[in-house]
């Protein structure tokens, strides 16, 4: 084997080589890219935004001229931009010549000779003229002297879609014709196409979710306002009705017949019932709308717990139940307001006495370290395990509900968990499961004298 | 920089992409090319022909690593070029 053929035979080898590395470059450049436009699009949520990253990713990693991103908006048929990124030279010709390419909305596709065939078909489509492009929104004569003084030979439009949904146009300007492309470039760019539709979908789902979600906010908060307002109209003309059924009860207007008292009983009890629902329906107003107002002060929390106890205790006999309270030895001091309090025990009572058709309530209090603990036990209904999640929500009843006689609004352990939580207590309960009877647990910091 | 150095920056560091250190090893066996500082990336194109020292760096890759790499200068600096006018062009890049 002589010299030179050795010499050549080396040669071959080297340049084979560099082919193969040229593609091993040409990979890498590919991946790095894409991986980048990954990383924007899982950090990027605002479509806008997105798009301007990715555009300038795009740019700055294919030297082009000018990259930018349409969104279509089908309903109005026009295409919107959304993110643009330009080189030195584009930005400089576009400035001198007022031409704002990025700025203009192309309406009408449907009668678009270039952009048509792109949104409707999905086909990709290029042209040698700016013109061709954005020939109804910017004077030719303009156009061609950005072309000129851009140095843009070619200019490439992609739809970008998912499936047949096109979610808008990737366009790119560049400083060459499409066939003097590497492949490098040419493989960048229909691998990127997909990338940037799907975080583009992403981003635009997003933002539509966050729109949604803004709106049905504002009518949650007109809805709370609604039943504020309507609940205040109603309380005051329920008192006037209470107080008058409780004067005639009381023979206030003369002796009230035997026919008359049963009635007019039914309409006191009814309107009392009433108060209680629309005080259910204000507290949760006044919490939702962030108004509940809370008077703390440093109690004894035993002691009211006791007192609530012997003021419902009448009410609970009358319905053929039994009601207790004991509590061990301690201070059970607690800094907290007062008539809210006395709420919460209320309604957990009031909550035991409606599910409990037959049996007892036990009242009872622990106090430990740091916590002072309330304790309902009741020999009811009991509440099946996949409702003790859903418990302190509001409008949410035991499925059992419907096999004792159940009234009132669903409100009232809802409203008392906001309550203790604004006391920075802990409110749960605990069951065995249907017809094991129920207990509910209210905790709050103590406090020392 | 002027628009030579940036050619010669480009070319070579593209290059480099493919063939590694080889690239400055290769570009500082050209004359007229000064490689300043190789992290950096900073080259300054020396002598009266610039144009003929770009032309030279060309060829002294094309001649070890054959057309393809006469390409990738091409392509490379292509966004350079586009600005500049036709006869100031290196010949090897047209």
């Amino acid at each position: 084997m002589d010299t030179s053929y050795e010499e050549k035979h080396l040669t071959d080898i080297n340049k084979e080589l560099y082919k193969r590395n040229r593609e091993l470059a040409v990979k890498n450049k590919t991946l790095s890219l894409l991986r980048e436009l990954y990383q924007i699009s899982i950090l990027t949520l605002d479509p806008a935004a997105l798009s301007r990253k990715i555009a300038s990713s795009i740019q700055v990693g294919l030297g082009l001229e000018l990259v930018g991103i349409y969104s279509y908006q089908p309903k109005q048929d026009t295409l919107i931009p959304l993110g643009f990124a330009a080189s030195q030279n584009f930005s400089t010709a576009r400035i001198s010549l007022h031409a704002n390419v990025d700025d203009v909305s192309i309406e009408h596709v449907v009668n678009s000779f270039f952009f048509e065939p792109i949104v409707r078909g999905q086909h990709s489509g290029h042209a040698s003229q700016l013109s061709d492009i954005w020939n109804k929104e910017i004077d030719k004569e303009t156009l061609g002297k950005l072309q000129e003084q851009s140095h843009i030979v070619t200019t490439l439009v992609f739809p970008l879609s998912i499936e047949v949904r096109v979610l808008g146009v990737l366009t790119l300007c560049l400083n060459r014709e499409y066939d003097s492309l590497d492949e490098f470039e040419k493989e960048a760019i229909t691998s990127f196409i997909n990338v940037i539709a799907l975080a583009l979908d992403k981003s635009i789902l997003y933002q539509q979710i966050s729109a949604a979600n803004e709106k049905l906010r504002e009518l949650d908060r007109q809805k709370t306002e609604f039943v504020s307002i309507a609940s205040h109209q109603l309380r005051s003309p329920l008192t006037a009705i209470k107080g008058y059924s409780s004067m005639i009860l009381e023979n206030s207007y003369g002796e009230l017949t035997d026919k008359l008292r049963q009635p007019m009983q039914n309409i006191f009890d009814s309107s009392q019932r009433l108060v209680v629902i629309i005080e259910d329906f204000l507290n949760v107003t006044r919490i939702e709308l962030g108004k509940m107002k809370y008077d703390f002060t440093i109690l004894n929390w035993r002691d009211l717990a006791e007192r609530v106890v012997n003021e419902l205790k009448p009410t609970i006999e009358k319905k053929g139940l039994s009601i207790d309270f004991s509590a061990g030895e301690g201070s059970y001091m607690v800094n907290a307001d007062t008539g809210k309090l006395s709420q919460i025990i209320s309604n957990i009572i009031d909550n035991a006495a409606k599910y409990t058709p037959t049996g007892a309530i036990h009242v009872s209090m622990e106090e430990g370290d740091s916590v002072v603990r309330l304790i309902i036990r009741d020999t009811g209904v009991g509440i099946p395990a996949e409702t003790i999640p859903k418990l302190f929500e509001k409008f949410v009843r035991a499925d059992d509900a419907g096999k004792v006689n159940y009234s009132g609004t669903g409100l009232g352990l809802y409203v008392a968990k906001q309550m203790v939580e604004a006391h920075k207590g802990k409110i749960w309960a605990e069951s065995e499961g249907a017809g094991k009877g129920s207990s509910f647990f209210v905790e709050l910091p103590a406090t020392k004298k | 920089m002027t628009t030579f150095d940036q050619i010669a920056t480009k070319i070579i560091k593209e290059q480099e992409l493919i063939i590694g250190p080889v690239a400055w090893e290769e570009a500082r066996r050209v004359p007229g090319v000064h490689i300043n500082d190789e992290r950096k990336g900073d080259v300054t194109v020396e002598n009266g022909d610039k144009k003929e020292v770009v032309n030279k760096l060309v060829h002294q890759y094309e001649r070890l690593f054959g057309r393809a790499s006469l390409e990738v200068c091409k392509s490379a600096v292509s966004s350079i070029l586009a600005g500049m006018p036709q006869a100031d062009v290196p010949s090897s890049l047209i």
